[in-house]
């Protein structure tokens, strides 16, 4: 769901930049040995204090939730697994709050129905 | 895996840009709504924002795991390489300074993002290293949960630290795991930047922001130290002496 929540928010993202004069997108625009991500966090940073910490939020327990359902990598991570180490109110957070948020800072810039 | 095709008609940047702005949207939503719908994405859904507009060779993998994959880079470059209307990437003049005098900035930055996580006691240990130009700090948790707050602290120091220093690509990965499992999660060549069991051993070893951050803790514990032995000069038990 964490996964889910995150990706709708970078496609959000990918909207506001196809947006943008000149219109960007991540795969024709990132530089070489740049990861997509990185870039797209550069990106949601341009947004603002508010806009860039609830990206982090949401891409940050993306890229955890991976890592711990992974196992660690083979890693000892104390037994804690995705679903212990996010309670529940955080993944609906994310969802309610946290994409929507981001969704209205995007809308605020380029309007979309 | 739901998979669906795009084609075009329609060749001309602007319009496919247009076209594109709104499948974005499209496959945002339809991501949105395939979450509150409890994982079931619906063909329909995916579709209905490309109807009649069709885009360029542009050709998409829907996961169920929510993970979008561009099967086709290629023919997404196509679509993109016009250099009218997307210009080509450039280095900031920023960037090319930075790499004049990398070591002192990259200093500056570590010492300053160690400083502002250290308080924090669930911060084991923090590590940076680079590759090409970005700085990137690996920061490793005593956590067993999620903590927002906590979590919120430190995108407001990447936050700040971004003001800072800008123009510098700066990347940040927390990892909750338990601190024994460093070794093994940590390229040898990442440097430490912090330790927090390392506090009390004044035995940092190579970098100068090391040494300046192992210099900071003696003299924290120092001035610790101080006090503590000036409350008890002043403590009732020795103010006969």
């Amino acid at each position: 769901m964490l996964t889910i929540t995150f990706y709708a928010a970078l496609h959000y993202l990918e909207y506001k930049l196809a947006s943008d004069t000149p219109p960007m997108h991540a795969q024709a625009n990132c530089p070489v040995n740049t990861s997509l991500h990185y870039w797209l966090e550069d990106k949601a940073y341009s947004l603002g204090n508010n806009a860039y910490n609830t990206y982090r939020h949401l891409r940050e327990q993306s890229r955890i939730a991976r890592y711990l359902c992974s196992n660690g990598g083979g890693l000892n991570t104390g037994g804690v697994i995705a679903c212990n180490y996010f309670r529940n109110s955080v993944a609906i957070n994310a969802i309610d709050v946290k994409l929507q948020t981001f969704k209205s800072k995007i809308k605020s810039i380029h309007a979309f129905t | 895996m739901i998979y669906r095709s795009l084609y075009s008609r329609d060749k001309t940047p602007d319009r496919n840009n247009e076209v594109l702005m709104t499948a974005w949207i499209g496959v945002a939503d339809s991501i949105e709504r395939d979450e509150k719908n409890k994982g079931v994405l619906l063909a329909s859904d995916f579709i209905h924002f490309i109807d009649n507009n069709l885009v360029s060779k542009l050709e998409y993998s829907l996961d169920v795991c929510g993970h979008i994959k561009e099967v086709s880079r290629a023919s997404s470059d196509l679509l993109f390489s016009s250099p009218s209307t997307l210009g080509v990437y450039k280095p900031s003049i920023n960037q090319v300074l930075i790499e004049e005098g990398s070591e002192i900035v990259t200093e500056r930055i570590e010492l300053f993002f160690a400083q502002k996580l250290k308080i924090c006691e669930e911060v084991e240990a923090i590590y940076s290293h680079k590759h090409l130009d970005t700085l990137i700090f690996t920061i490793l948790l005593n956590t067993t949960e999620y903590d927002e707050d906590l979590m919120e602290q430190f995108f407001e120091v990447e936050y700040r630290i971004r003001n800072e220093f800008i123009g510098i690509p700066l990347r940040f990965n927390y990892l909750p795991i338990l601190y024994k499992d460093k070794e093994k999660l940590v390229n040898p060549d990442y440097k430490l930047i912090f330790d927090k069991n390392a506090i009390s051993k004044p035995s940092f070893s190579s970098s100068q922001a090391q040494r300046t951050i192992s210099s900071e803790f003696e003299t924290i514990s120092f001035i610790q130290g101080l006090d503590a032995y000036n409350n008890l000069l002043r403590s009732p038990s020795l103010s006969g002496i």
